[in-house]
């Protein structure tokens, strides 16, 4: 069973020439991206860069109306707006380590698309980023 | 809005025309693009989806939202929240939430896009409603055929889901089902005016499910991941609400 299986779930479902690079990539992430350097250069960037730690904020006034305490993981504070910044700084840093110096990615409402375009900006990485048009539009 | 704050930052944006012009669209375009230009792209992926290493890879590095959530609430309140409510699209908010707790005492709600009722033939809630098959590289929950995915917020307009999420279906770890674009938009509006934050219509699917919980069951804590800030959902918004 590889580390990717999910009960079943997941695996590495690619035509062969995409076999290759994402064994490529997995131990690149399994040798360099756990390692102790990596994790405190990409600490300081998610305090430094992205804002992190991101508040727990009780919602009193939502918690009073509904009758039970909700807290909210403010996420939203971070740089960009969205959640999306701690994965695009930890992907791009290791693309970084790994020798890459172009960055692709999707994106559905932009908030991936613009995570990326800001590692992309600030670890000097071309970037291109694919968007539908049905989405670019709303 | 988001598009030229891509290009300012000096990124080429690609406008997708084909398919049905949207996420799953987007994410075909950049897996060829990826297979073309494997010796110099890292190909960034934005969810806990596609095939190993970017589900657990994407969960690890979006983990710290959660640990930082169980320290702050253990800290705040002395104990664990009764759940832990996040939107699923691919589910990288979600997973990146849940798995601190994976091992405690809370309960796990997952808020698909319901878009106009997960029975419908108009939704992106491949969990709540859909079967087993392979996507985008990886084997998952996908909708069925004869339903167009749809989300009032682009963000969950997906037809797959993140492989973790089917096993944590599949084990009865989370409970998932689909929010409406109607109710994600009434707390969308409800959490603006309560308490003066405007959420991302993603994140007001969550919230609308947090709701539902607050009202219906004995939850007392219950823990919601405000994902993103709704800056950008202020024209659909506008388009909706007549203000």
């Amino acid at each position: 069973m590889s580390s990717g299986d999910f009960d079943g779930y997941g695996g590495r479902h690619v035509p062969e020439p995409l076999e290759e690079p994402l064994e490529g990539l997995a131990d690149a992430y399994d040798e360099i991206g756990t390692s102790d350097e990596f994790q405190a250069d990409l600490r300081s960037l998610l305090e430094e860069f992205a804002g992190r730690p991101t508040p727990l904020y009780y919602a009193s006034n939502l918690s009073e109306r509904y009758g039970a305490e909700i807290y909210l993981k403010r996420e939203d504070l971070l740089h960009g707006g969205a959640h999306k910044i701690n994965n695009a700084l930890g992907q791009a840093l290791l693309a970084k380590r790994a020798g890459k110096d172009r960055l692709i990615a999707e994106t559905g409402a932009g908030q991936h698309g613009t995570a990326t375009a800001m590692v992309g900006a600030l670890l000097g990485l071309e970037t291109e980023i694919y968007m539908g048009k049905k989405d670019v539009q709303r | 809005m988001n598009v030229f704050r891509m290009r300012l930052m000096g990124a080429e944006v690609n406008e997708m025309t084909r398919g049905g012009e949207g996420l799953a669209d987007a994410v075909d375009a950049a897996l060829e693009d990826f297979a073309q230009n494997v010796e110099d792209t890292h190909y960034l992926v934005g969810s806990v989806v596609g095939p190993d290493p970017f589900p657990r890879m994407v969960r690890d590095f979006q983990s710290v939202i959660g640990r930082e959530a169980r320290e702050q609430f253990v800290d705040r309140t002395g104990e664990l929240p009764d759940a832990a409510v996040a939107c699923v699209g691919g589910g990288s908010n979600a997973i990146g939430l849940f798995h601190a707790f994976r091992d405690d005492p809370v309960d796990f709600y997952g808020a698909e896009g319901g878009g106009e009722g997960s029975d419908s033939s108009r939704h992106a809630a491949p969990l709540a409603s859909g079967a087993d098959d392979v996507i985008h590289g990886m084997k998952t929950r996908v909708i069925d055929e004869d339903v167009e995915v749809h989300s009032v917020s682009a963000g969950l307009d997906y037809p797959g889901v993140g492989p973790e999420h089917a096993m944590f279906r599949a084990v009865g770890r989370c409970e998932y089902s689909g929010v409406t674009d109607d109710a994600a938009l009434a707390a969308f509006r409800e959490l603006s005016e309560t308490e003066g934050i405007i959420p991302a219509l993603e994140s007001s699917h969550g919230l609308a499910r947090a709701i539902q919980l607050a009202e219906e069951t004995d939850h007392e804590r219950i823990l919601v991941n405000l994902s993103g800030r709704g800056d950008k959902d202020m024209e659909t918004a506008a388009e909706k609400f007549d203000l």
